[in-house]
């Protein structure tokens, strides 16, 4: 007992040390909001009502929020399951909000409180057939069809009223050949036997007692119609739906045994509103006024004439919109639309004014990239003159005066003010520019400072790329706003979304603008590097290789500048099934790139789970470790180093995670080590020269922390270049895990502009925190030497301390944290970290404080009053010492 | 602190149990739910209209999800055999998780979760009783200037008592009876230090002796006098 004791009571003290230690690194409460903000999103919206002034929606992020139809904010938001699994099938809005989300056999039944968004009442629903399904709400009763194709409907109802009594159906139904050509609406299902004139309506209430099918031909309802006959859903109170051919469509009302057919047409994304003084339809067009992109039609319900048609001031860079919700009140109508760019956003009518609109492209973020803002123009004209080879003398003086006054004026008259606005590079680097791709294909650029949106482009009709199961869109700085004249270039790499080829996209990514717009590649891209060299345009040009291992890039004109670094150039590549390819360029030519393999390596039966190499930007700038007895431990810093985690299924340990570190150029396995009854998910870290894992153990059940750190020894082999061929001895590995209590969804590494800075883990965790983790708590601790505050050594301790101070989003709660992208600022002890997920969160950190800037609270008020009064007390003793002396004369 | 020891036999025998019935998990048809109450802090209510929307129930860190009543109750739905960690989420207050085993016969055991003596074990009530440790802490307090840091800082307490004998010191000896004391005190050390006791005893001499004092002002002011005289008569 004692010996427990004992070890509790050393526990506490070591947990007092960092407790001491960590607390340093906390935020003030003032400082909340001041160099931070978070921007919160919905996602996609799939369904959406309106509820006394507020919008309850529901998006294909499996969330539902309820939003405020003033000015779009979310007045609260619910997360359900993870959207890659569950998603929501019906969001019905009644007394309470009713939703259902969930997987292909397995959904919850919530219903929530429209004011607060607590939960009311929640149950589950399960089946064992695995085949889609839908969901309707009729008078209170929940139906939930699971079309047989072929064969019959198996309905359950569930009475929502009476305590969800079920009630399970048959109704016989051989007439369904393909879901996608029947609807749901209320509680009749419809079927179209054919796609043309020739085919059938079919169609049964599902409440009725004798579940009597109706049959019909198209012809009788639509008459003669050459086009393809599509049948859509349309929202009506009565059972209706829309049979569209060749862009127009008729609203067909069903009605026990009689089929009505509107005598009018629409569009097929038009949309009733009831509640207004007469029913109206509202459908979309484009708009007639050459400036103008879109407008709305009003056509009276009935009789079909038209209202009016509202051009909208609709904004360019969005995508086709369609209608979601309307609603009338007083003599105000408000349309939801939503758009292919999964923007969201509310139009008054009757003016066509848009309210607001919700970029929900930003829910789901697939790259980021920091850059630099360019030198305000004074500055660059400063530049300038050194630049421009003028011959005169004279000419030169002029310039120089005149840039001069400019600088006086400037500084008189609040230059300060204007740089505040614009986007102008800060001395320290604080004030940079976000650029980020979405997953649907749209870029936008963000100021550091407000969280705003500078620019947008749509890149119409891409998709990411698949990596390891993550999306991922490349994003390159191929020039930064640091060379003057020149504009700062980015190029941007993704899939066409039908033809699977590469999309390139060059920017400038402080204006938008490109030169060149979007240009589609005519091959699949396998790999793209940025290359290390610059040309005479200070441009670093982008490698591409493609799927058939051609190698091509940009700009081309660049091949000869890259060619004199051929015999250094090494690329890798892999696959998800785990096989490492090597390849060198030592056949290339003058004119063509060549890619020669070099070394293969076979991972398999396992699957690959994460590749990290280093950030290319990383500096490390001690090169050992001082040791107690003043020897120096160097390390291994071999920038051509992969990490690669791999897990494997395994008959007796049921999952073994491995984890490896490659050199790229040789190939040669300088780490290997395995974790037995470990699983995914795995997230790897590896920066200097160590690496950092995650793993969640089977047999504890718990999420560990693994490090490993590779040194050369006591004797650097090579101080000025590092050559990976030039190997005489494997590399020490030091290596200590530990017990992380919380699961990680994320993890990252801070950096910053010279590497001078201590290193802290930003790790994103499954609450909606950003935890952060200095590495120091999980440097292996070397075995044979003491340990203890002289050697700014923190003891092992197997569980490392998540205090709540370290939580650097604070309450802030982050949905889904997806990802964390970091950057330097100019500042050594700052970096920027952009958090995304469904939420956007921005701030910056100072992982050993900000050791080169004075603290935001320095008393300057208190040094200058110090001042002052020693300046008065000297001037004072001064005066009365030579009165002193006088009086003293005078004795 | 609470108290292992009599507890460590019972777990012993217990987490034998709990293995194996991680290993039992393959039986997927059966499905139970994990029900819970959530205790907010009394002074809840008044600061947080809306918590039980903005608190969050992760089972295994988000695998599954439940979501709080009105009444701080929590059912999560669905889970197969197996051992959860349910974890509370709010974003002002903590609350402490909690592992739920659940064997193929559908038995509840809910015990503390322990990372480093995974074997342990500490039953906790089912179904979950979840208190909220307290208000969750983010901010670091910002020192503020007090004039006792200043007074109480070891360079101003060396400064100021050195000060303190200089000043106040002398101002003792006026008082007759540390006069007398100071004396004794002399006579004491005469012996040892002749000529520092000298030196004090004059200074003393002159400075307690008033009707002297005056005498010697008295006679500083003549010759002062004297002095200006000289002075005219040059």
């Amino acid at each position: 007992m004692a010996s427990f004791q004992s070890i509790m009571k050393k526990y506490l003290i070591i947990l007092v040390i960092i407790l001491n230690f960590q607390i340093l690194l906390a935020l003030y409460e003032d400082q909340v909001g001041k160099f931070d903000w978070k921007r919160s999103f919905i996602g996609k919206v799939k369904y959406a009502h309106f509820d006394s002034g507020k919008i309850i929606v529901g998006t294909e992020e499996n969330t539902i929020a309820c939003l405020n139809s003033r000015n779009g904010n979310i007045i609260w938001r619910q997360l359900l399951e993870d959207p890659r699994e569950h998603q929501l099938q019906l969001l019905h809005s009644d007394r309470d909000l009713l939703s259902i989300s969930g997987t292909i056999n397995n959904w919850f039944v919530r219903t929530w409180d429209h004011h607060t968004g607590t939960l009311l009442s929640e149950w589950t629903i399960s089946s064992d057939k695995s085949i889609p399904s839908e969901f309707t709400v009729v008078k209170g009763i929940l139906i939930h069809i699971f079309p047989n194709l072929n064969s019959h409907l198996d309905v359950v109802t569930y009475n929502l009223d009476e305590n969800n009594q079920k009630n399970t159906i048959k109704v016989p139904a051989p007439w369904i050949t393909d879901t996608s050509n029947c609807v749901l609406t209320q509680s009749y299902y419809i079927c179209i036997s054919k796609n043309d004139i020739s085919g059938q309506l079919y169609y049964v209430d599902i409440l009725s007692e004798s579940h009597n099918v109706h049959v019909k031909t198209l012809h009788s309802i639509l008459g003669d119609v050459t086009d393809l006959i599509e049948i859509l859903p349309f929202d009506d109170i009565l059972p209706a739906f829309l049979l569209s051919s060749n862009g127009q469509a008729s609203v067909v009302h069903v009605d026990k045994d009689t089929v009505n057919r509107k005598i009018y047409k629409v569009m097929p994304n038009a949309i009733t509103n009831h509640n207004g003084e007469k029913p109206l339809i509202y459908q979309l067009e484009p708009a007639v006024h050459p400036d103008k992109l879109v407008q709305i039609r009003v056509k009276d319900y009935v009789t079909c004439q038209d209202e009016m048609a509202i051009e909208l001031d609709y904004p360019i860079g969005l995508g086709v919109p369609t209608i979601v919700a309307t609603a009338t009140k007083n003599t105000l109508t408000d349309i939801l639309l939503s758009t292919t760019d999964n923007a969201f956003m509310l139009v008054r009518l009757s003016d066509g004014k848009i309210m607001w609109t919700r970029e929900e492209a930003l829910s789901n973020i697939v790259t980021v990239e920091f850059f630099e803002l360019p030198v305000s123009e004074l500055d660059a004209s400063i530049e300038n003159e050194f630049k421009a080879s003028s011959s005169s003398v004279f000419s030169m003086l002029s310039h120089r005066l005149n840039t001069q006054a400019k600088q006086l004026s400037t500084l008189i008259f609040g230059g300060q003010l204007m740089s505040k606005n614009s986007l102008v590079r800060d001395e320290f680097g604080l004030h940079k520019l976000i650029v980020v791709a979405t997953k649907v294909g749209k870029v936008f650029a963000i100021d550091t400072l407000s969280g705003s949106i500078v620019w947008s482009y749509r890149l119409p009709n891409v998709e990411p790329f698949s990596i390891l199961g993550e999306d991922k869109i490349l994003l390159f700085a191929q020039r930064t706003a640091r060379y003057a004249p020149l504009p700062a270039e980015c190029i941007l790499l993704a899939k066409d979304k039908y033809t699977g080829k590469g999309v390139m996209f060059q920017f400038d990514p402080i204006t938008g603008y490109s030169k060149r717009g979007v240009k589609k590649l005519d091959h699949r891209i396998a790999q793209a590097i940025l290359l290390p060299y610059e040309d005479d345009q200070h441009l670093k040009p982008v490698l591409i290789i493609s799927s058939t291992n051609e190698v091509y890039l940009h700009p081309s004109c660049a091949v000869a500048e890259v060619y004199k670094q051929a015999s250094r150039l090494y690329t890798y590549s892999f696959d998800e099934i785990g096989t490492f390819k090597g390849f060198s360029f030592i056949h290339s030519t003058k004119d063509k790139l060549r890619m020669t393999p070099s070394w293969e390596l076979q991972l398999q039966p396992a699957k690959l789970v994460a590749v990290k190499t280093k950030h290319p930007n990383e500096r490390v700038h001690s090169q050992g470790r001082v040791l107690p007895d003043r020897s120096v431990y160097y390390k291994y810093v071999n920038p051509n180093l992969i990490a690669v985690a791999t897990i494997s299924d395994d008959l007796v340990h049921k999952h073994v995670l491995s984890v490896y570190l490659i050199d790229g150029v040789t190939g040669l396995i300088l780490y290997a080590t395995s974790h037995k009854r470990c699983k995914g998910p795995v997230h790897l870290v590896h920066s200097e020269n160590w690496i950092v894992y995650s793993y969640f153990n089977e047999r504890f059940r718990r999420t560990e922390f693994a490090a490993a750190e590779l040194y050369e020894g006591h004797v650097q082999s090579n101080s000025s270049v590092f050559s990976s061929y030039a190997v005489s001895l494997l590399p020490h590995v030091q290596s200590q895990s530990y017990i992380l209590p919380a699961s990680p969804v994320s993890m990252t590494v801070t950096l910053t502009e010279r590497g001078i800075t201590n290193k802290f883990l930003l790790v994103g965790l499954s609450n909606g925190g950003v935890i952060e983790i200095p590495w120091l708590l999980l440097q292996p601790r070397l075995n044979d030497l003491p340990c203890g505050p002289e050697e700014s050594c923190i003891p092992y301790m197997p569980e490392i301390p998540l205090p709540s101070e370290a939580v650097i989003n604070y309450n802030q709660t982050i949905g889904r944290v997806k990802g964390i992208e970091v950057a330097p600022a100019r500042l050594e002890s700052t970096s920027h970290v952009l958090v995304y997920g469904l939420d956007l969160f921005y701030t910056k950190v100072a992982p050993s404080k900000t050791f080169d800037m004075l603290k935001e609270d320095f008393d300057y008020m208190m040094i200058i009053l110090v001042l002052t009064g020693l300046v008065v007390a000297s001037y004072l003793t001064k005066y009365l010492a030579a009165k002193k002396a006088l009086k003293q004369m005078w004795k | 602190m609470y108290s292992p020891f009599f507890l460590i036999p019972l777990a012993l025998s217990l987490t034998a149990h709990a293995e194996t019935s991680v290993e039992e998990e393959s039986d997927e048809n059966n499905r139970y739910n994990i029900e819970g109450r959530i205790f907010p802090l009394s002074d809840y209510q008044t600061t947080q209209t809306n918590w039980q929307a903005n608190t969050k129930v992760h089972v295994n860190g988000g695998e599954h999800l439940g979501f709080v009543k009105r009444d701080g109750s929590f059912v999560v739905h669905n889970l197969p055999a197996g051992s959860y960690v349910v974890e509370v989420f709010n974003p002002e207050y903590t609350f402490e998780p909690a592992r739920v085993e659940i064997n193929s016969k559908g038995k509840f055991r809910a015990r503390k979760v322990n990372h480093i003596r995974t074997s342990e074990v500490i039953v906790v009530p089912y179904p979950l009783r979840m208190k909220a440790l307290g208000k969750t802490r983010y901010f670091q307090v910002r020192e503020q200037w007090r004039i006792t840091d200043l007074l109480f800082n070891p360079m101003v307490m060396m400064m100021v008592l050195p000060l303190l004998f200089i000043m106040v010191l002398p101002k003792m000896m006026n008082d007759p009876d540390t006069k007398k004391e100071m004396e004794q005190i002399q006579n004491m050390a005469k012996f040892e230090l002749p000529e520092m006791s000298d030196m004090v005893s004059n200074f003393l001499a002159s400075s307690t002796m008033p009707s002297e004092k005056t005498e010697k002002t008295q006679g500083m002011a003549s010759k002062k006098n004297a002095k200006t005289r000289k002075r005219i008569d040059k």
